[in-house]
């Protein structure tokens, strides 16, 4: 015999689960923002102008503290005892980051370790050394006739180093679903970028800023594996091995595309970018500009004036896409566009460290790039390569989460006047006393 | 205490515990996770969105049920921080929706993490000391956490320069090994060798198989699957780590699947494991997430104070004072 529930006894549990259920159907119908609890980089208001040509000695970066990032290492031993034998890897651990603004512009600086010595060789894409994947079989020889299949059906060649490494010329972005999730089950795997200081075979350092622009709460930093674009069916024989093994050979995704909403990047690219880099002087021949599809008032423009820049991407569920050029780097999201060089950049490196700032108008000045207004709170990602280290295109470091950067409309806190250590101690002293005082009352209700 | 009250603080734990592993392996792990997988659909991640939604609602609504209904010291400053630092900020951001960095919220925040702390404090003496060394690698996880936001609010908000030149590579790694050794330990501790509770370990144990194995054999050979399930691990997780250690972190997943899943069917003394468990789940799982949110707090304070007052009940020395 069934017992009759007790709901008196047990009012606090229905009120609770009624008001679980109604919550919860309120946020799933029309969500509103958790509660934030201050936290992340804060972009102070300040007086004064960014001096690109020395990078974070401006005064007003000495009121701002550095926030620090941690970046998550891919490829890398570090400091795990560990065996890791990748040429290729995520070198960096962290990037500190000041954030400001003017009233005009917004002015980002990011500093991280380099322990390799700037990379000025030019971007793959302008005319740098390609993106060649190395592949390996860590249990024996390599899988010729797959490694046939796969090449052929993305149309690259590839050399033998020995009977278990190859390295594949060319890009390996459309394949890099296969060679996640099917290459290794017919004994080919991927090892790494392919890396030769000596012959000059590595890649130029880079750092980017990604700005979320879509309505996600939580979300995701991290880019899909896929094809090159969304549904890409792949094609012949390694299209019917693909499919006896996943049961589809259509990739639902493109590579390098977001999980959810869109995001702006800004990237800086040492070796295209920056003036002292490689590629530089491409970018100040307005000819080769409008041969790229840059527009012919920003290239004449910037002719007349060089200046380090970085480089506006687009990403979104569909693919990852070039703002305001022809499609340099990745196919094109626009037309020309006159803002293309709007965003400035200034770096330097010294004592093992680069110093790179951004500075860029607040208000976007190309379509699908972010407009940032003070007061707001933007969820940022942070990126660096190091090319001698063999790092590029998805071999990078990257913040795991976004963090947030509020634009703040007040300036920088005033230091307070009594000593920081007096202050840490007590703060300290506070949470001890609180605490204290809570296993005072524990002693207490023991007692009684 | 009456029957009747344990009953109705057990469903409400019950509820607050199910609810927080629903919106962390929605929310927090499965869906930074899913687009790593060939083929995820659409309608799964959207229906994993909206299930992580409804569940982080009901976790808010419980974190303030659960330090109302667990009868321990300072329960009415639990209460009155967590409601309003949970669904204060809620309202605040209606009306004003730069609240969160002005100076009024950023005392409230700091007053959580203090509060945090001294829940944290007040569960840990609940314990015996096996358990709390059990504990520790969790605790420490969460007051390094806890700590670093502190420096960063101090700096960022405050312009102290302290100098938060804190880093830590890999200390979850590290914590996580730790973490993993101990709370196998404390499975091992709540073994009682009876046909039940051997079964409901072998159960366990399939479990933890069935989440490790598939997970080292993809990562083992495979360099590329290492650095794919760095980023899960770092994304779902919170676990930085290099991809080389991924086999290594499989293992693991599979010991904290085995010890959690074999604590929480331990029947042998009450609910003592189980809250120990959820404690330790609580613990980790805030102490690896994003700071950004009043709920990561607040969670801590509710299975803190659970614990607390469930294991001091269990043992008869807690209860009625503090009615």
């Amino acid at each position: 015999m069934l017992k009759k529930p007790n709901f008196k006894g047990n009012w606090l549990v229905y009120i609770a689960i009624a008001l679980v259920v109604v919550m919860g159907a309120v946020y799933v119908v029309e969500p509103v923002a958790l509660a934030q609890a201050p936290s992340g980089i804060v972009a102070y208001k300040i007086t004064g102008n960014a001096n690109l040509s020395n990078p974070g000695s401006e005064n007003f970066w000495n009121k701002i503290p550095y926030y620090n990032a941690s970046l998550v290492p891919n490829l890398s031993q570090q400091l795990l005892p560990l065996l890791a034998n990748v040429p290729t890897s995520g070198e960096t651990p962290y990037v500190m980051v000041k954030a400001a603004w003017n009233g005009t512009d917004i002015i980002i600086l990011l500093q991280w370790p380099d322990r390799y010595g700037p990379s000025l060789v030019g971007a793959d894409s302008v005319s740098g050394p390609g993106h060649w994947p190395v592949v390996y079989n860590p249990n024996g020889p390599l899988n010729v006739t797959f490694l046939n299949e796969l090449t052929s059906a993305f149309h690259r060649s590839y050399f033998m180093i020995n009977s278990s490494y190859a390295v594949i010329k060319g890009s390996p972005r459309p394949m890099e679903y296969v060679l996640a999730y099917v290459a290794p089950k017919y004994g080919v795997y991927f090892y790494g970028y392919y890396v030769n200081v000596s012959e000059g075979h590595y890649y130029p350092d880079r750092a980017a800023i990604m700005w979320y622009m879509g309505s996600e709460q939580s979300p995701s930093d991290c880019m899909n594996i896929g094809g090159p674009h969304p549904g890409y069916t792949i094609p012949g024989p390694l299209g019917q091995l693909v499919k006896s093994y996943l049961g589809t050979n259509v990739e639902q995704y493109t590579g390098g595309s977001l999980s959810s909403g869109a995001a702006n990047i800004w990237e800086w690219i040492s070796g295209a970018t920056y003036q002292n880099g490689s590629d530089f002087n491409y970018f100040t021949n307005s000819t080769w500009d409008l041969s790229q599809g840059i527009s012919t008032q920003a290239a004449e423009q910037f002719s007349s004036s060089p200046h380090g820049f970085f480089v506006n991407l687009m990403t979104n569920q569909t693919g990852l896409y070039d703002i305001g050029d022809g499609g340099i780097w990745y196919p094109n999201a626009t037309g020309p566009e006159p803002g293309y060089f709007s965003g400035y950049t200034g770096a330097k490196y010294s004592n093992g460290m680069w110093t790179v700032e951004f500075v860029r108008p607040l208000a976007a000045t190309m379509p699908d790039t972010i407009n940032i207004t003070p007061g707001q709170t933007y969820n940022i990602a942070l990126a660096t390569w190091i090319g001698k280290a063999g790092e590029t295109s998805w071999d990078k470091s990257i913040s795991a989460n976004f963090i947030p950067l509020t634009v703040s409309t007040s300036g920088p806190p005033s230091p307070p006047p009594i000593p920081y250590a007096v202050i840490a101690v007590a703060a300290i002293g506070i949470i001890v006393s609180a605490v204290a005082v809570g296993l005072v009352f524990y002693s207490a209700g023991r007692r009684e | 205490m009456s029957s009747q009250e344990v009953t109705q603080f057990n469903l409400i734990f019950a509820v607050f515990s199910v609810l927080f592993v629903l919106q962390f392996a929605l929310r927090q792990f499965l869906l930074p996770v899913l687009p790593f997988m060939p083929s995820p659909s659409s309608s799964l991640v959207t229906a994993a969105g909206l299930a992580g939604t409804f569940s982080v609602a009901g976790v808010a609504v419980m974190v303030s049920v659960l330090t109302y209904a667990a009868r321990v010291p300072l329960r009415w400053l639990y209460f009155a921080a967590v409601t309003l630092a949970v669904w204060g900020g809620v309202v605040a951001g209606l009306v004003y929706p730069d609240y969160y960095y002005s100076a009024p919220w950023i005392t409230v925040a700091l007053l959580l993490v203090a509060l945090s702390l001294a829940s944290m404090a007040l569960a840990l003496r609940s314990l015996s000391v096996i358990e709390i060394i059990a504990m520790l690698p969790f605790v420490a996880a969460q007051a390094i956490s806890l700590i670093s936001y502190v420096l960063n609010v101090l700096e960022e908000y405050m312009g102290f320069a302290i100098g938060q030149s804190l880093i830590l590579p890999y200390i979850t790694l590290y914590m996580a090994v730790a973490g993993a050794l101990t709370s196998l330990a404390m499975s091992f501790i709540a073994f009682r060798p009876r046909p039940g509770v051997m079964a409901r370990y072998a159960v366990a144990a399939a479990l933890a198989f069935g989440i490790s194995f598939p997970l080292y054999s993809l990562t083992a050979n495979n360099v590329m699957m290492q650095h794919i399930m760095d980023m899960v691990f770092a994304l779902g997780l919170g676990i930085l780590t290099t991809p080389t250690s991924v086999p290594l972190i499989s293992a693991l997943m599979g010991v904290y699947a085995f010890s959690i899943v074999s604590l929480l069917a331990n029947p042998s003394d009450g609910h003592r494991y189980m809250y120990d468990g959820a404690l330790m789940a609580v613990l980790m799982a805030t102490a690896v997430g994003s700071r950004a949110l009043a709920i990561s707090f607040a969670s801590v304070i509710a299975a803190s104070v659970s614990v607390y007052y469930a294991r001091g009940r269990l043992s008869g020395n807690v209860g009625k004072a503090y009615y």
